[in-house]
């Protein structure tokens, strides 16, 4: 028996408001019903499941995947798993509801992976996010279609893009490469797809897109030549090379231009043969027809090396055909003899006889029957000199023995020949060079020599090669004396000028003309440190200076020597008070070109420069004159003078053909460099065209 | 819970002890001494449990050697393109306060180094104490096992903290975060706490004050 | 009204049970949801991560850890969960006055024994503190199984606090009495 403890008492609850026990049921309802519409949502908006198969997984992860149009995750693949027979690989891709009608039957789907191609990088990005699968379709609800056969490639043309599709033939030395760009005018107005042998196997025809916006710009009279890679010519203008640009070097190119008017539309589908440059691009429009030639055969009697198959026939410079094929004849009864003829048949185009009327072989025919009447001939001539090759020339001939072109039955008509005119290269450049061999070179080279040893003992001076440096310092000197703004710290450095022409002038010392001079520098130095403020005395010196300017022309050196020295001197007796702050800066750059003046008239310089320095200085003293307030102007008036002088001396070189051709090889660089600009803006906009150029 | 006092009565507090009864620890249910079991849940009655001090040491001693590799080896091994970072416990927290984040630096900090020290220290200066007389009053003693056993599990937010980050947190090649070992003995360590403090008989509390009531001359 | 633990009794019986026993079915209902829908969404640099609150706790498997991953689905999910279904069966005969169902007692006395194991609420407070770490980083959306454990852990407590254990023994003891 199990004692129990005393009863609890227990009061009543005072009844709560709302706590009626159906009202809390609604707790655990909302619960299930919140669970419950969760769970459908999720369920329904669930797009439907496409199975699209590749030749290999590339990397699809099932749960991670997506699905991507135009950049933006329109599914994930569920399940990647192998189809019947382990053929293909098979990814199961739940669409997103939204976009899950627009999937149709002419979707293609293809995997973005890195890829390197002659065009550059492609899907760089997806070595960090993973491989992703890029669909594209249409904006049209089309017919719904569950499995879907994936591509290798993204597809050129996108289901839903415009554009004017049009293929292209390339013939034996075409180098078409894939996705190369087509280009008009420097801007990319297409692209070319994916190249494919034709089935005959005698060329390569390939697709290719021009964008919808430049449609317009192709018609029925356009040809389209092969810019990759580059050309390079020697000609009269000297070497030239040229690319378009560092995309079409690498990875080829297509470009186009219609060179006549009156072309029709192009519907999509037409086929353009693509020509290996412009020129023959641009001659294959006036080729109205291969068909149809006119062929002759010609006899020659010389046995001459050098005539190829292929080369041209001319009448009148103008090339009217090709040689077509090239045979011995032997005939007895025809000839006379047992030589062996050269027969050469050649192929001349109708069309390019330009005769109004029809452009048959037999019109043709009659023309040159007209002609060969009036004396019209072929004969073989030398078409490049460097390389011997020859061509077929018809030319009227005067006093021709009467011959006719004759079309006999079954044989080709034969034209008759005259005398060929074949240049002996080989003897011409025989005799350029014996002329060389005797020129006389060895005298030539004896006597530069002994001028390039005087003037390299001469220049080897070493007073000549202290002196620009020194001349120059001076200059330096002075330009930085003028442009400091601490007007107090001017004497200290004019004592450090002068100072330094002083040991210039010791270096002088040698030579007569120096002494005197350094004895002009040494007054003009103490002149300059000890200028009055006042500008009473200064009218005197520049009418000095004048004066030595206008006898310049007609003194000689010793007594240009004099007037400056008693020039100076006066300066000297001008300066009695020891005021600093004032004229001798520009005085002593006066001086100083003075110095450096006289020293090229000691190697012989012009006394025309001697003119133009005592004129400056001249103008110099003038505006110091005219106001000594205006120093600085003064100052920077000297300057100027300096630089000019400076100038000038460098514009002796201008006009070089050195420079100029220079400037034209930094022309072309600078186009090298545009291209690489270009291509790093591309890369730049769009790091995925880092790899791909997309 | 466990009430010992009846209602209505006041002053001298009667325990159950005395009153020659003894409460089932899980239904609160009064027994006479001698039974064994509850007759209402069938736990095992037993007054007092003098091998509930043993269990205690044991326990936190596992608990606080589990202690010691949880903040040694790192909590979290955080990758971030190809760079590798690991950080303890401590290390963690210290990272977040420089980072600026100091609110959750301070919750890691108090989650997983305060409290846990806390507990060890409170626990055995409980175990210690029951033998011992004097110092705390026994009702705040009875405060700490409080408590003690209601913060104990509050040191698991540090686990589930990581839990989140490693399954949040995996970006491949961007950044993924995965549990380093630390975790694991840092749940053992307030696991094997948890069921330390547990296994603390707090009826024991009541007898040294008893004790000290009966000795006046001790206390 | 207990006047020991001031909790509300169940009596009369039938509409404070029927709150306890609404709760409970609530709060299953949305654990077993909630475990199952995407919980937490963070997205970086176009990256995506989407988690549940399984993933959340089997993120430890490596080794030892997959220990630790039990224990911590255990402590959130199943723990909770048990405690509850355990609930419902001990309250649902009791409270329709019917005898109380097969080892009522021991399925109560479990549920007493896990209600210190049950971590619901700490994982809430946990992925809070993650939130805040990461929000700096990444963008992070919230599932639907995210404000569902919310709710839950609000229930759980409140149908903690809602039960007097008291009357409930009582009940289980003396079922045709009161």
């Amino acid at each position: 028996m199990a004692e129990t403890p005393p009863p609890v008492a227990i009061k009543p609850v005072r009844k709560r408001g709302l706590s009626g026990a159906s009202f809390i049921w609604l707790i655990p309802l909302l619960a299930l019903g919140v669970a419950l519409w969760v769970a459908w949502q999720s369920y329904t908006s669930r797009g439907p499941v496409i199975v699209v198969t590749f030749q290999d997984g590339a990397g699809i992860a099932a749960g991670e995947t997506k699905l991507k149009y135009r950049d933006i995750n329109v599914g994930t693949v569920e399940k990647v798993g192998f189809g019947a027979g382990l053929e293909r690989v098979e990814a199961h891709i739940r669409l997103k509801k939204d976009v899950a009608p627009y999937v149709d039957a002419s979707s293609v789907f293809w995997i973005v992976q890195p890829e390197v191609t002659a065009q550059g990088i492609s899907g760089l990005s997806t070595v960090l996010s993973g491989v992703y699968i890029e669909g594209s379709w249409d904006s049209e609800i089309g017919q719904w279609a569950n499995t879907f056969r994936g591509s290798d490639v993204a597809p050129l043309i996108k289901p839903g893009a415009s554009g004017l599709q049009i293929a292209f033939r390339t013939t034996t030395n075409g180098t078409l490469t894939d996705n190369a760009p087509i280009t008009f005018r420097g801007i990319q107005v297409g692209q070319v797809g994916r190249a494919q042998i034709a089935r005959s196997g005698a060329f390569a025809i390939v697709e290719a897109l021009i964008y919808e916006e430049h449609r317009h710009l192709v018609n029925s009279s356009t040809r389209f030549w092969d810019t990759s890679g580059f050309s390079f010519s020697v000609g009269p203008t000297g070497a030239e090379i040229d690319f378009s640009s560092l995309a079409t070097l690498v990875g080829g190119g297509i470009t186009f231009d219609t060179f006549v008017s009156g072309g029709e539309a192009v519907l999509d589908g037409e086929v353009f043969d693509v020509f290996e440059d412009k020129e023959s691009a641009r001659t294959s429009l006036f080729t109205v027809s291969e068909v149809d030639p006119l062929q002759i055969s010609v006899i020659f009697d010389e046995n001459v090396s050098g005539l190829a198959v292929g080369a041209p026939v001319e009448l009148s410079g103008f090339r009217i055909g090709t040689v077509d094929s090239l045979s011995g004849i032997v005939d007895f009864n025809q000839f006379g003899d047992s030589r062996v003829r050269l027969n050469v048949i050649l192929s001349v185009q109708p069309a390019r006889l330009g005769m109004s009327g029809d452009n048959t072989a037999d019109a043709a025919l009659r023309l040159l029957q007209d002609r060969v009447a009036n004396g019209l001939r072929a004969r073989l001539a030398s078409a490049s000199l460097l390389t011997g090759g020859l061509k077929v020339e018809m030319v009227e001939v005067e006093d021709a023995p009467p011959a006719r072109l004759v079309a006999a039955g079954q044989d080709l008509p034969v034209m008759p020949t005259t005398q060929s005119i074949t240049s002996d290269a080989a003897a011409t450049v025989e005799g350029v060079f014996t002329r060389i061999n005797n020129l006389p070179i060895e005298e030539l080279l004896n006597s530069a020599i002994n001028v390039m040893n005087s003037a390299e003992g001469l220049m080897s001076n070493s007073d000549l090669q202290e002196v620009p440096g020194d001349v120059s310092t001076l200059l330096s000197d002075i330009s930085g004396l003028v442009t400091s703004d601490d007007v107090k710290n001017i004497p200290v450095a004019l004592n450090a000028t002068l100072t330094r022409v002083e040991g210039l002038v010791a270096e002088l010392e040698q030579q007569r003309i120096a002494e005197s001079l350094g004895k002009t520098l040494v007054a003009a130095a103490e002149a300059a440190g000890a200028v009055t403020s006042s500008v009473e005395g200064v009218p005197e010196l520049v009418a000095e200076i004048q004066t030595v300017a206008a006898n310049a022309a007609t003194l000689e050196f010793d007594v240009l020597i004099a007037e400056l020295v008693s020039l100076t001197s006066s300066a000297e007796d001008l300066v009695s008070s020891p005021e600093t702050a004032q004229l001798p800066v520009a005085l002593a750059g006066a001086l100083d070109q003075l110095n450096a003046t006289l020293k090229e008239l000691r190697e012989g310089g012009a006394v025309v420069n001697v003119n133009q320095t005592l004129a400056s200085a001249r103008t110099a003293a003038d505006s110091i004159a005219v106001s000594a307030r205006d120093l600085p102007t003064v100052i920077a008036r000297l300057n100027t003078l300096f630089a000019q002088a400076g100038q000038t001396i460098e514009g002796f070189n201008k006009g070089d053909e050195l420079s100029r051709s220079a400037q034209g090889a930094l022309r072309d660089i600078q186009q090298a460099a545009k291209a690489l600009e270009k291509l790093a803006r591309t890369i730049e906009r769009n790091p995925n065209s880092l790899l791909l150029g997309r | 819970m466990v009430c010992m006092e009846l209602s209505g009565t006041a002053s001298t507090t009667v325990t159950a002890r005395e009153a020659g009864l003894v409460a089932c620890t899980r239904c609160t249910r009064a027994w006479p001494l001698g039974q064994q079991t509850c007759g209402r849940c069938g736990a095992a009655l037993v007054s007092r449990d003098r091998g509930s001090l043993q269990r205690v040491w044991a326990l936190w001693l596992v608990g606080l050697m589990c202690y010691v590799p949880a903040n040694t080896y790192p909590m979290l091994r955080t990758q971030q393109l190809f760079q590798v970072d690991e950080s303890t416990i401590i290390g963690g927290a210290v990272d977040l306060a420089h980072y600026g984040a100091y609110g959750i630096a301070a919750i890691i900090l108090i989650a997983s180094v305060v409290i846990p020290l806390g507990k060890f220290w409170a626990i055995a200066f409980l175990a210690v104490s029951v033998r011992k007389t004097g110092g705390f009053a026994s009702h705040h003693r009875l405060l700490m096992y409080e408590v003690v056993e209601y913060i104990g599990r509050w040191s698991m937010i540090d686990i589930f903290v990581v839990a989140i980050l490693s399954a949040l947190v995996q970006l491949q090649g961007l950044a993924s975060i995965t549990p380093g070992p630390a975790a694991f003995f840092f749940a053992l360590s307030v696991i094997f706490t948890m069921l330390s403090a547990q296994a603390f008989d707090p009826r024991m509390i009541w007898d040294v004050q008893a004790a000290d009531d009966e000795a006046p001359d001790n206390g | 009204m207990c006047t020991r633990c001031h909790k509300v009794l169940i009596a009369p019986r039938r509409k404070a049970g029927m709150q306890i026993i609404a709760v409970s079915v609530a709060v299953v209902v949305l654990i077993i949801a909630a475990s199952v829908f995407p919980f937490l969404q963070i997205s970086a640099a176009g990256r995506v991560n989407s988690v549940s609150i399984m993933d959340a706790a089997l993120s430890f498997t490596q080794g030892p850890m997959l220990v630790l991953a039990l224990l911590t689905a255990g402590f959130i999910i199943f723990v909770p969960l048990l405690r509850m279904l355990l609930t419902l069966y001990v309250l649902v005969p009791v409270v329709l006055d019917r005898a109380p169902a097969r080892h009522a007692i021991r399925a109560f006395r479990l549920s007493e024994a896990l209600r210190p194991w049950s971590m619901a609420e700490i994982f809430a407070l946990g992925c809070a503190v993650a939130l805040v770490k990461v929000a700096d980083l990444a963008t992070v959306g919230f599932g639907p199984a995210f404000w569902m454990f919310g709710v839950l852990v609000v229930l759980v407590i409140a149908q903690d606090s809602f039960m007097c254990k008291w009357s409930v023994w009582n009940s289980l003891e003396q079922p045709r009495q009161l």
